[in-house]
């Protein structure tokens, strides 16, 4: 678990993490964190883009943030290879 | 005592079996869907197999109480008693999803706050079993004080010992199982401290609340607590809330965030070591489907041929029951003609009754067909990933793919879809998606395309009979509103309803087979629906209209040259060979007539005058009076259009071709000059016209409902009706000089 934390938003298809900072807007993030994106939280990406859909903890979201919302993913070891 | 009903209030996630588990307790049908934002509005059923009464109130699904979209502010009014006409619920079942606790509980921890009865129902046991979970219910209910149940309310496993469990709920002096501790004590004093100082003040102010009401003031900045303290207007109140979050801030005390993080901490302290679930990041099956159909093109290219491929099986699936009701509808005619007399009850039941309302009735087959399309899309799980694949569109006009589920059923009919727009929790973008839903083409549209297509659209074959031109005017029609939507809805958001771009957050459930139950039962509401519009308002519009085409006229030649023509046909039966030719001749006379006598009532009739009245406004389209009068008549509902038509027809029509139906008494109208009034320019010009305008009372009232202004519906119907005229000058000014009003 050494790799530098990415934003979300770089994550390429079946790209796995874990969530390890979440910024923005604090009313936004907290209806992410509500639907169950949090800190802490696996998350595999499925389909990048603007809007993307990931997989968190099994439930798959679709999402598009505001501008100023960043959200940093640790990437597991296996998927950075 | 207070001998009243007891009620119990279900809550839960969306998609962990609310509605599903309500119908199980109930025995009575509520909605249930495979998309967030099924249940609009709260339903309420009662318990079955229950000595006392109990009322059983499914709300609309939520991820917290802290309230953002209009449905979500309905779940919380009902738990607090505040929900007009809903009394404060005895009781709370909150429904988890038991193979995501963690944050189902997140829920859970809001609602234990409120302190009322509670029960947790883990349900989707199924699955735990099936995907090998481990859940320790029982030290589980011990450290949270409330009894837990685990059902799989699809099969309906363990609802018997729900139903029991609600029962001791609700009894008098029940106390076992009132929660214990309430998560809130764990917040930091600073926010508690703040939060009994706001409460204290309330109640200073004549207006006390209860404690957790303040927090959510507190907490959620501009949420649905905050308005409501808001329009009370009581003094320095705003001012107070705002400099209190000031100070918890200062404080460290992080608004609005600390909530989910001191939750998810109490959460985590109850869970720990009992519950344990594999590791759920493997690709499935359902992600391999996603990947292409949430493809940027991909995506989009499958979702439109989904769509032609619909308006394709509508022709194709809905010609052979429709000529079988039209049939039984030519036999009925038949069947009035020799049991009434000539007169004014014949011509009622004829023209008014039979053709008005059969008219209506045999677009059936087609409704019944588009309707068990859009619930099969609606249950298997796939409007979200549409809805997912339009965002990216959607976006561009500064709406976000949350607008597109109730679009989408506005479909079928805009007064659900416009409820639908409920779940959308951005309010401007739920007034844009409110003011463009009744352009989507609804299915009171369809038997106006039909009629229109199936009379003067050629009955063009392609690749081997599986691609018809009909089919392909119709999804054309349909994509009319839609494409229209987009510069009005761009219109609108920048104009007047201007503000930031949306942002787009939405769970995608997994795919399923589409339950057979929930399709028959949605079908038949829709189409129970329809039917009974034509049965009331479309009846009723038809024998108005039937009598202001009958009325003053002089009927006496009508009905001299009708007998004559029956004692001629009974001569001609008697007659020998050679007298029959006198009398076949005498009777075509008669029949002559009888055609002059027709229009000559209905040109001198209340309609024929009001027709004379509105006939220069609607040339320009292409239209003689008679469809102007009809389209008037169908304000009230467009799919009066088909009964307005047949009994105009009907009532004017020459003799041989009263039993060939309203397509037959089209083709045979005729100008002044001679010329058809039917071309295919008229035809789509009407299509085009029923498109876009605003003819639909039911509409207009509900958008007046979730608006709470009559200016919003008047605007829709003047930008609408506006649009529509313009709409159809111009296809009939362009069709025409193309060639195609001959
Ligand atoms: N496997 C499984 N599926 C269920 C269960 N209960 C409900 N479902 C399905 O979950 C979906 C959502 O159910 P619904 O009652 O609409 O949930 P609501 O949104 O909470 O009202 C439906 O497709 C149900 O068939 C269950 O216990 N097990
Ligand atoms: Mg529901």
């Amino acid at each position: 678990m050494s790799a530098n934390p990415v934003p979300l938003e770089y994550m390429k298809p079946e790209d796995r993490g874990v969530v390890v900072d979440m910024s923005g807007d604090p009313c936004h993030l907290k209806r992410l964190q509500e639907i169950g994106l949090q800190v802490g939280c696996n998350v595999r990406m499925v389909c990048p883009g603007k809007p993307c859909m990931i997989c968190v903890e099994g439930r798959r979201l679709s999402l598009r943030l505001d501008e100023k919302a960043e959200i940093f993913v640790a990437p597991d070891d296996e998927s950075q290879s | 005592m207070k001998p009243s009903k007891k009620s119990v209030a279900l809550i839960g996630n969306p998609n962990t079996g609310k509605s599903s588990l309500f119908n199980a307790l109930c025995g009575m049908s509520a909605r249930v869907g495979n998309y967030p934002g099924v249940t609009v509005e709260q339903k309420i059923g009662s318990l079955l197999d229950s000595p006392d009464p109990i009322d059983v109130i499914d709300l609309p699904g939520t991820y917290s109480l802290a309230a953002r979209s209009a449905d979500e502010a309905v779940t919380i009014d009902v738990l607090c008693g505040v929900q007009p006409g809903v009394p404060r619920p005895d009781a709370v079942v909150v429904i988890v999803d038991a193979t995501n606790i963690e944050r189902n509980f997140y829920l859970l921890s809001q609602v234990l706050d409120l302190s009322l009865p509670t029960l947790v129902v883990l349900n989707m046991w199924d699955r735990v079993v099936e995907e090998k979970h481990r859940v320790d219910v029982e030290t589980l209910s011990q450290r949270l004080g409330v009894s837990i149940l685990c059902t799989t309310a699809s099969r309906r496993d363990g609802v018997i010992a729900v139903r029991k469990a609600i029962q001791q709920l609700v009894a008098p002096n029940s106390t076992s199982y009132a929660p214990k501790h309430s998560p809130r004590e764990q917040f930091p004093e600073v926010f508690k401290k703040e939060s009994a100082s706001l409460r204290q003040k309330l109640a200073e102010l004549q207006h006390p609340v209860p404690a957790v009401e303040v927090d959510r003031i507190l907490i959620d900045k501009d949420g649905h607590f905050q308005q409501k303290m808001a329009k009370l207007e009581l003094p320095g109140l705003l001012d107070e809330i705002e400099s209190a979050r000031e100070r918890l801030s200062t404080a460290g005390c992080k608004i609005p965030l600390f909530e989910t993080k001191h939750r998810y901490q109490w959460v985590r302290e109850q869970i720990a070591g009992l519950v344990d679930r594999p590791p759920a990041n493997q690709s499935s099956s359902s992600d391999r489907i996603d990947r292409w159909l949430t493809h940027r093109w991909v995506g989009m290219a499958f979702f439109i041929a989904l769509m032609f491929v619909i308006f394709q099986s509508i022709t194709l699936l809905a010609a052979w029951p429709m000529g079988q009701v039209e049939e039984l509808q030519g036999w009925i005619q038949g069947w009035v003609e020799q049991v009434v007399a000539p007169g004014p009850l014949r011509s009622l039941l004829q023209d008014g009754v039979i053709a008005g309302i059969g008219g209506v009735l045999v677009f059936l087959p087609q409704i019944v067909i588009l309707f068990l399309f859009i619930a099969i899309l609606e249950d298997c799980g796939y409007m979200s990933r549409a809805a997912f694949v339009v965002d990216k569109l959607m976006s561009a006009i500064g709406l976000s793919g949350r607008s597109f589920l109730p679009l989408m059923s506005s479909f079928a009919c805009a007064v659900p879809g416009i409820m639908a727009t409920r779940t959308i929790d951005n309010a401007r973008d739920r007034m844009v998606t409110i003011l463009i839903a009744p352009l989507m083409s609804c299915s009171a549209r369809l038997p106006v395309y039909v009629l229109m297509v199936s009379a003067f659209v050629p009955d063009d074959r392609y690749a081997g009979g599986w691609l018809s031109l009909q089919g392909i005017v119709l999804f054309l029609m349909h994509c009319v509103g839609a494409l229209v939507a987009i510069p009005v809805a761009w219109f609108l958001r920048k104009f007047f309803f201007p503000g930031q771009a949306s942002t787009f957050l939405m769970e995608l459930h997994s795919y399923k087979w589409p339950s057979p139950y929930v399709l028959f039962q949605r079908v038949w509401e829709r189409a129970s629906a329809f039917v009974t519009r034509a049965g009331t308002l479309i009846f009723c519009t038809s024998v108005l209209v039937w009598a202001a085409g009958y009325f003053p006229g002089d009927t006496a030649p009508l009905t001299a040259a009708q007998k004559k023509i029956a004692t001629l046909q009974a001569e001609l039966d008697a007659a020998t060979a050679e007298g029959s030719e006198a009398v076949s001749s005498q009777l075509a006379q008669a029949e002559e007539e009888l055609n002059l006598a027709r229009s000559a009532l209905i040109d001198a009739s209340f309609l024929g005058m009001a027709g004379k009245w509105i006939e220069p406004v609607v040339k320009p389209l292409g239209w003689d009076w008679k469809i102007g009068v009809a389209t008037i008549a169908s304000f009230p509902a467009r799919e009066v259009i088909i009964a307005t038509l047949g009994t105009i027809y009907s009532l004017g029509a020459e003799e041989d071709e009263e039993s060939e139906g309203l397509k037959a008494q089209m083709k045979a109208e005729k100008w002044e000059d001679g010329r058809p009034v039917y071309s295919l320019a008229t035809a789509l010009s009407i299509m085009v016209f029923f498109a876009l305008c605003a003819q639909c009372s039911a509409t207009l009232l509900v958008i007046r409902r979730e608006t709470n202004s009559w200016r919003w519906p008047i605007f829709s119907f003047v930008y609408m009706t506006t649009l529509a005229y313009l709409g159809a000058y111009l296809t009939y000014t362009i069709a025409s000089a193309w060639g195609l009003a001959a």
